[in-house]
């Protein structure tokens, strides 16, 4: 074959139509999803089942992946605040940066691994199975009945696995510098208090929602259109992971130029 | 419910599966819908509810031409039909008492006593005992497709959509399907359409029987019209004869 140094182009040029004529496609699916919230029947029983499998079965890794991004940032902060004698804002640095970055967007990448890609495998199933086609042919708006209560449910769970997430972490931070950097314990807690602003936290919290939107919509349009059979599912689940989390960091640097 | 089909077309880029069919179901009566493997009868069934769009043509429901409706506009016709899909359809994640129950309770305000007594009702039907407890996984392929049959019927529908209610059954079970078609058309008068690759079991349940190949309809008539053809492709079919004028496609 020959070389044809234009080709990059021309494949960044087509990759990004297909990127754009699905974004589209995703943002339709969301703006119908929530038009359908306010449309009865509501079937609450699909929230609470929703919230559970999001909120409930993601806190553990929450909590893990928590702990540990304090415990390493309050490690890497040390060595720098040492240099000029600053160790009393390791406190308010980590609970910083996980309030407004950290507890946003690890919280969510973490949750897109596990939430969005089986709510894309699961729609996939679905779509492949023609249980979706049954759906519609008993009279239920498949987008109404299987997208509405996935949407709602991780907007408002992934604010709430942030909170943990950021709890977690300042925990995981506080034991570092109080127990093995030696830093006095109640000054990190007042420094710490004192650094950082509500409007930190319900920023952060905001972000979290958004990205909860995100993937809980990605996810969902890649099950739903999935193409035949079980390869179409494997891809729709890869193709949720990988559009959403790069939408949660091009979102992520919108929303903190705007809000901040 | 009487439903004409008129001059329907569809291709699925370069494959013309359904090349003008003219088709009338006649209303209480149970028609049969014959044909290769792969010839269009479950792309035939799946534009009349709705989930397809046909390239032109028109499918005319109790004199409403669905084919430009809206879903929202649809679905008041779609809550008179029963369908069994072709691979069941089962919902994977609800237990096989809970799939019976599903149009229930999204369609009638009934008590969940009530409901269940339907469940058992229709499980009953179609000769399952017991199961209302198993997920779909833990069944076999012939249980699968009586339980999606029993949520077809589950709201007493107008129309039954029945797409190969047999195919993988034991022919005693056939018969017990073809004979529960059969009853629910003679008592309710119901509208069936139902495609089959049972010869026997067609003759048996057929009013019409159509015959569908290289996309259109090649024979419309009673089963005595189909006895009697002298058509070579649809005695070839009727014969189950590798040899023949009708087409293999590869
Ligand atoms: N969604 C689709 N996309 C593309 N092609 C399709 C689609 N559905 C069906 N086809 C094609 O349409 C043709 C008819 O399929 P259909 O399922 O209607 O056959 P059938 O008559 O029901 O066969 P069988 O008796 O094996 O069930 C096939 O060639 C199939 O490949
Ligand atoms: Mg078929």
């Amino acid at each position: 074959m020959k070389f044809r140094p234009m080709a990059i182009f021309e494949y960044i040029g087509a990759r990004f139509t297909v990127l754009m004529e699905e974004l589209g496609g995703i943002f339709s699916t969301f703006l119908q999803s929530i038009g359908l919230l306010f449309v009865p029947p509501f079937r609450l029983k699909l929230f609470f089942k929703q919230m559970e499998f999001i909120g409930v079965e993601s806190s553990f890794i929450v909590l893990l992946t928590g702990a540990f991004t304090g415990m390493v940032f309050a490690l890497q902060t040390s060595y720098a605040f040492r240099l000029f004698g600053a160790e009393n804002l390791i406190g308010p640095s980590v609970a910083l940066s996980l309030a407004r970055e950290l507890g946003p967007v690890l919280t969510g990448l973490m949750v897109t691994g596990r939430v969005g890609s089986a709510m894309a495998a699961e729609l996939g199933t679905m779509r492949v199975t023609e249980q979706i086609d049954a759906l519609s042919t008993m009279s239920i708006n498949p987008v109404q009945y299987l997208i509405t209560p996935r949407v709602l449910s991780s907007i408002i769970m992934l604010p709430m696995l942030t909170v943990l997430f950021d709890f977690i972490g300042i925990i995981g931070s506080y034991f570092m510098a109080v127990f093995l950097l030696g830093i006095n314990g109640n000054r990190f807690i007042s420094d710490t208090i004192y650094m950082v602003d509500l409007k930190d936290v319900y920023v952060g919290l905001l972000k979290a929602a958004v990205f909860g939107a995100i993937i809980a919509v990605v996810g969902c349009y890649e099950g739903y259109f999935a193409q035949k059979g079980a390869e179409g599912v494997g891809k729709a689940a890869t193709q949720a992971v990988v559009i959403s989390s790069v939408s949660i960091l091009i979102a992520d640097y919108f929303l903190t130029a705007l809000l901040f | 419910m009487r439903i004409d089909i008129k001059g329907l077309r569809k291709s699925f880029g370069n494959n013309v599966v359904l090349d003008g069919i003219d088709l009338t179901i006649e209303d209480g009566k149970t028609t049969v819908i014959v044909g290769q493997t792969g010839c269009g009868k479950s792309v035939l069934i799946k534009h009349i509810i709705g989930l397809l769009k046909p390239d032109s043509g028109q499918i005319v429901v109790n004199g409403v031409d669905i084919t430009g409706l809206k879903h929202s506009e649809f679905t008041g016709i779609l809550k008179n039909f029963g369908v069994l899909f072709q691979s069941s359809a089962l919902f994977d994640s609800m237990t096989v008492g809970e799939n019976v129950a599903f149009p229930l309770q999204e369609h009638t305000g009934l008590s969940p006593a009530k409901v269940m007594d339907i469940v058992k009702e229709k499980l009953a039907i179609v000769g399952l005992k017991g199961v209302e407890r198993l997920y779909p996984s833990e069944l076999s392929g012939g249980m699968k497709k009586r339980v999606g049959l029993a949520r077809a019927i589950a709201l007493d529908p107008k129309v039954l959509i029945f797409d190969e209610p047999t195919t993988g059954l034991d022919p005693v079970m056939s018969d017990t399907i073809d004979n529960l078609i059969m009853n629910t058309q003679k008592h309710l008068g119901v509208t069936s359409i139902v495609i089959s690759h049972d010869i026997a079991g067609t003759f048996k349940i057929a009013h019409w029987i159509a015959m569908l190949y290289k996309g259109k309809v090649v024979l419309y008539g009673s089963p005595d019209d189909f006895r009697n053809t002298k058509d070579p492709i649809v005695r070839q079919f009727l014969e189950r004869r590798a040899e023949g004028p009708l087409q293999v496609e590869a």
